[in-house]
């Protein structure tokens, strides 16, 4: 208690290289401890949304594809290299050769847009519209020509390299369509062909995966029977794996399964906030709805995501589900004697069991891509690494940004040693008097401590406070991408192991001092000149 | 009782050894009032210091009420120095940092006395003194002589069997001086034993006994009837 309140009267008494102490504890303590809490937060984040379905996707697609983006290098490889397609038949040998894989997909983000409900096709008019709607459907229509095109001629690669194109698709399409047209089921002419065409085509649609990756803009017209009230609904052409792979399950009724894509059956799965607002009544299974004039029963609601949305463009909750018609249903286009039920396609997706490495489950996938189709045809890319590569860049500056505090908190470290010894050194007669008084040497040792540990606390809480402002404000200046809208969870456990540890370290500074307290000469100090 | 046998001072220096003191042979008993006088440089702080256990002798033996303390460690050493020793000095000595009241609390804080009887203890202590209404001052706000009272009371706080003082009027004028001599004479007479180190041969001759010194030897030892004003 007594050397409590003298420590306190030592720091009052020196008052002002105690604050400069205590200023220099705080400013190292805030921004290390801001940085550290900050650094610390991107991590909770990550390791987080490595938790979720959607982080543990990853996306194999063939190199020609994946080049797709930058026309030159097509144009100048189109010639050199054939464009690989995978075979969905090999998929069970995948699976088999990567333990690590729990679900392989293939799915396509699609933006569903209604315009007046007058019969179908109103894009492209005439009932034959059924086919250029079809094309409408850009992406299965344009793989669709250059498929056709790429096993025809080199210079047809070309085409398909642009066919992400509307213009190049449309081109196409009125060659795909005749093929297609005798694989159409009796049913609504406008509507099936629409869906079939996909489907028939040489089996060779465009991509897959990821929508960022394809920028899947074109629009499809939307009709809905029994009057909706959305104008617009996404959501993705899918297998039956896709809801394994995001652990998606039916809140009412029942997902479409594996039959249901083989078969060409035209169902729909409703994310639950979709659900609730796709039409007036909430009833709404069973419900016949037109997307891309092909009428489709609702036969499941999805139960809400369990995770969060982070890495996601919209939640699932907002989407609707229809089996993909991509390497599907070849039998159904008539291509002779083999009447597989899978074709082949560009892209496909697994799913990585929950902590695997994915930088490795990638790479053991891309070796058996090799192993099937031949060295560098398939490219394997994680939904993480990019937001990775993100949280890598920031962890960079933040951990330059923590080198520069330690550089502070060393400063004033020194400066608390400085300040110590020098207080010593100032005190060594009032330290002797106390040891002529009785106080043995240790408690002089504690009693130089304690004052330090004061001075130390007292900055350091400072910085504690002020640490959370800082972080705010460096996180901030951070944000700029891909992880900007994902909440930073408080890192209040580091914040505060920074500052405790900004303690000690005064502490540690100050032992010099308190033993040249604890071992003062009391003759010396007292002597009467 | 205090006893030093053979006690020998010496310190090394780069060139060699100085003798603070050779062969000392003194007793001190219960009641006395001792003075050490000589001229300086004879050794009589010295003595004093190792009296208190201030400083430790090269060589020979002292023991406290037939305890030997030659061999002991810093945290005995403190104890003694806190329960048997009271220390004045020339320059008063307190903390700056602390009232009149706390300097007194002081020596009882280390001889772990309860807070509230620090308190009582001190408060008393410092009315004996006639310092009733300073209780609470800062030491540079006080006299030279309210000082080494302040100093006298703190010395008595823990109640120790001696009262060592190092030539405690030396930086006082003479009235403060004398109230000073007053004060240790009345502490004499309430039982209190009395080492005090003086260069002064008035004030020597105040004690019942006057060991006087010389280069580290005792010149002299010279025992008179009780001082009486």
């Amino acid at each position: 208690m007594d050397k409590l309140k003298l420590s306190w009267r030592q720091i009052r008494i020196h008052w002002g290289d105690s604050l400069l102490a205590v200023l220099g504890i705080a400013l190292a303590t805030a921004i290390l401890a801001g940085v550290v809490s900050l650094i610390g937060s991107y991590n909770t984040v990550f390791d987080r949304f490595t938790q979720q379905p959607q982080a543990r996707q990853i996306t194999v697609r063939s190199v020609f594809q994946a080049m797709g983006s930058g026309e030159a290098a097509v144009r100048i490889d189109a010639a050199a290299s054939e464009p690989v397609r995978f075979n969905l038949q090999d998929v069970p040998r995948i699976l088999e050769d990567n333990p690590d894989v729990i679900a392989s997909y293939q799915a396509r983000y699609i933006r569903f847009t209604t315009t007046a409900i007058s019969g179908g096709g109103s894009f492209f008019g005439g009932p034959v519209g059924s086919a250029s709607g079809a094309a409408g459907s850009a992406g299965s229509a344009a793989g669709t020509a250059s498929g056709a095109a790429g096993s025809a001629s080199s210079a047809a690669g070309t085409a398909s390299g642009a066919g992400t194109r509307a213009s190049t698709a449309t081109g196409a399409a009125p060659r795909a369509t005749p093929g297609a047209t005798p694989g159409t089921a009796s049913g609504a002419r406008s509507g099936q062909a629409a869906g079939q065409v996909a489907g028939p085509g040489p089996g060779m649609e465009g991509g897959f995966g990821p929508p960022e990756m394809m920028g899947m803009n074109q629009d499809v017209t939307t009709q809905v029977v029994d009057t909706p009230l959305l104008e617009q609904v996404q959501g993705y052409m899918a297998s039956a794996s896709f809801f394994t792979a995001y652990e998606l399950k039916a809140q009412e009724g029942i997902l479409f399964d594996d039959r249901d894509v083989t078969q060409g059956n035209a169902v729909a799965v409703v994310g639950s906030e979709l659900a609730k607002k796709l039409y007036s009544d909430k009833q709404i299974l069973n419900k016949k709805i037109r997307l891309n004039g092909r009428i489709y029963t609702i036969v499941g609601i999805l139960a809400p995501y369990a995770y969060s949305t982070e890495g996601l463009p919209v939640s699932f909750d907002e989407l609707i589900f229809v089996p993909t018609r991509e390497g599907v249903a070849r039998a159904g286009a008539g291509s002779g004697a083999n009447a597989t039920f899978f074709g082949r396609v560009g892209e496909l997706s697994f799913t990585a069991r929950k902590g695997a490495d994915l930088a490795a489950v990638a790479r053991s996938l891309e070796a058996s891509f090799a192993k099937l189709y031949g060295e560098n045809k398939a490219v394997a890319v994680t939904q993480i690494s990019q937001i990775k590569k993100d949280l890598d860049k920031r962890l960079k500056i933040l951990s330059l940004l923590a080198l520069m505090a330690s550089a502070v908190g060393i400063a004033a470290a020194i400066n608390i040693f400085n300040l110590m010894i020098g207080r010593v050194s100032r005190r060594t007669r009032s330290i002797a008097i106390q040891r002529s008084l009785g106080a043995t040497s240790r408690s002089m040792l504690e009693q130089t401590l304690l004052e330090t540990l004061i001075l130390g606390a007292i900055g350091s809480l400072i910085g504690f406070i002020l640490s959370f402002p800082l972080a705010g404000v460096l996180q901030n200046i951070l944000e700029k991408s891909q992880l900007r809208g994902m909440a930073l969870p408080q890192r209040l456990d580091l914040a505060l192991g920074v500052s405790v540890m900004a303690i000690m370290v005064a502490l540690l500074f100050a032992v010099p001092a308190a033993l040249a307290a604890a071992n003062t000469d009391i003759v010396d100090a007292l002597r009467e000149e | 009782m205090l006893q030093l046998s053979n006690i020998t001072k010496a310190w090394n220096t780069g060139t060699g050894q100085i003798v603070g003191l050779k062969d000392i042979n003194l007793e001190i008993k219960r009641g006395e009032f001792v003075t050490i006088m000589g001229p300086s440089g004879s050794g009589k702080s010295t003595l004093l210091q190792i009296i208190g256990l201030l400083d430790l002798p090269t060589a020979g033996v002292y023991t406290i009420e037939g305890r030997d303390v030659m061999g002991l460690r810093d945290a005995d050493l403190a104890r003694i120095r806190n329960r048997h020793f009271g220390f004045v000095f020339q320059k008063f000595h307190l903390l700056p940092e602390l009232t009149a009241m706390e300097n007194v609390m002081l020596p009882m804080g280390y001889a772990g006395v309860p807070m509230a009887q620090r308190k009582i203890r001190a408060q008393e202590l410092l009315e004996r003194m006639g310092l009733s209404h300073r209780l609470h001052a800062r030491p540079t706000t006080l006299s030279g002589g309210e000082q080494q009272r302040v100093a006298i009371a703190r010395s008595l706080a823990n109640d120790p069997g001696f009262l060592l003082a190092d030539e405690p009027t030396g930086n006082l004028p003479s009235d403060q001086g004398a109230e000073i001599m007053e004060i240790l004479h009345q502490l004499n007479k309430d039982g209190m034993t009395i080492v005090m180190v003086t260069h002064d041969e008035k004030l020597g001759a105040q004690g019942s006994r006057t060991v006087r010194l010389k280069d580290g030897v005792i010149e002299q030892i010279v025992e008179r009837e009780p001082w009486t004003n």
